[in-house]
């Protein structure tokens, strides 16, 4: 009975620490600072989530992982046991874990041959590198940019979609400049150069290809 | 259905209200009382501040929100204490914008000085190096040998005067601080020591 009263006072202090989060950032866009470090009820939110959930995650991460396994072929049979003990949830986990580290280099052959995945990666990278690190990395932006170029070698994109995209970060700066976001600016100044760059490039060779195929 | 979802987490919503207006109607006079009027303590870390209304959100958690919701006496009388909490928010953060700026000294080194002695005064707002004050003991300016914002080094000049006095700073922009009591002491009283 303690037990579940004390579950209860949990659960109701989950969903609480989140909506004070929330009501603390709502106060905090209108410039309300209250001098408090509004991430740690975030934290704790995730926090007590990962203790009071814990059963449901890891039954849903072994079921993950047994669904890849499943995918991949490594396992022959789609296997779980429901039981309701945590201890046994865990070894199943660690099994499958395992199982799953030993197909792990058929799924890494078959992501990394993926061109997709590698397209993906190029533009989360660019969105990260722009919205959320803190300072520059010319190999990042390097390695970026050059993933950006394969993708758009292997899926034959026009010219247009990377002037696009330099267009977009370049509409981008004023607006950052107003809201006096300095270092985004500056980013995204730089993928906007980046981008203008390969479109051009593009475009060049379009010109070349066309030349030889009219002669 | 989406009404039982809203009525299943309004009680927490409420209680995290609760916690914030406890927070604002108990802690954050006491928090100006002690950075702004008293001098205690310069700023409070703003994980300490979240750690303070983590506990008041534990203690909004205690009462069952469920049943105070459904009864119209109650949920009155929260949301009064939830106006008259804002309110204290809103005078809290106008003293707090109108003396935050001032220059504060928390700390001064010695508890009495006689000429020629350096006194080293610790506090905030003090200006930067190159905007230098004055320090005044009862309108006796102070030699400033070294000015920071957090950190005075000052020599006593050979002061008309000996007893208790308030020493206080000024700032390049004509601001004022508090004042903490020192005593000048006369360099005779030494001479015991010397025998």
């Amino acid at each position: 009975m303690k037990k579940t009263s004390f579950f209860i006072f949990l659960n109701r202090v989950l969903y609480s620490s989140f909506f004070l989060w929330l009501l603390l950032a709502f106060l905090k866009m209108f410039n309300l600072k209250m001098e408090i470090k509004i991430s740690f009820f975030f934290l704790l939110f995730i926090f007590l989530f990962l203790i009071i959930y814990h059963r449901k995650i890891l039954f849903l991460s072994t079921l993950f992982l047994n669904k890849i396994n499943f995918v991949l072929k490594t396992s022959k049979k789609l296997k779980f046991t429901e039981s309701r003990s945590v201890s046994y949830l865990f070894y199943f986990f660690i099994r499958e874990f395992l199982k799953f580290l030993k197909g792990f280099h058929l799924f890494l052959k078959l992501i990394l041959t993926n061109y997709f995945f590698w397209l993906m990666l190029s533009i989360l990278g660019v969105l990260l590198d722009t919205f959320v690190l803190k300072s520059t990395f010319d190999l990042l932006i390097l390695f970026l940019a050059g993933l950006w170029i394969l993708s758009a070698y292997h899926f034959k994109f026009k010219a247009r979609n990377s002037i696009s995209l330099a267009l977009f970060f370049l509409i981008l700066c004023p607006f950052l400049l107003i809201s006096k976001k300095e270092l985004i600016v500056e980013k995204a100044a730089i993928w906007a150069y980046i981008f203008l760059v390969v479109g051009v490039a593009q475009i060049i060779i379009d010109n070349i290809k066309e030349k030889k195929n009219i002669r | 259905m989406e009404k039982n979802l809203i009525m299943n987490f309004l009680p927490q919503l409420f209680s995290a209200i609760f916690s914030l207006s406890l927070y604002f109607l108990f802690y954050l006079p006491l928090e100006l009382l002690l950075t702004e009027f008293l001098f205690i303590i310069p700023k409070i870390n703003p994980y300490v501040n979240a750690f303070i209304l983590f506990f008041f959100l534990l203690f909004a958690n205690l009462f069952d929100w469920g049943k105070i919701v459904h009864n119209r006496k109650k949920l009155i009388a929260l949301s009064l204490l939830i106006a008259i909490s804002f309110s204290v928010y809103g005078i809290y953060r106008h003293v707090k914008i109108e003396r935050e700026h001032l220059p504060k000294i928390y700390q001064i080194n010695l508890l009495w000085i006689i000429q020629g002695q350096l006194i080293e005064i610790r506090g905030t707002n003090f200006g930067a190096t190159f905007k230098k004050g004055e320090v005044t003991v009862d309108g006796i300016k102070f030699l400033v040998k070294d000015w920071s914002e957090n950190k005075i080094i000052a020599e006593a000049p050979v002061p008309d005067i000996k007893g208790h006095f308030y020493l206080s700073i000024k700032t390049k922009d004509n601001k004022i601080s508090n004042q903490l009591l020192i005593e000048i002491k006369d360099p005779d009283y030494l001479k015991k020591y010397l025998q």
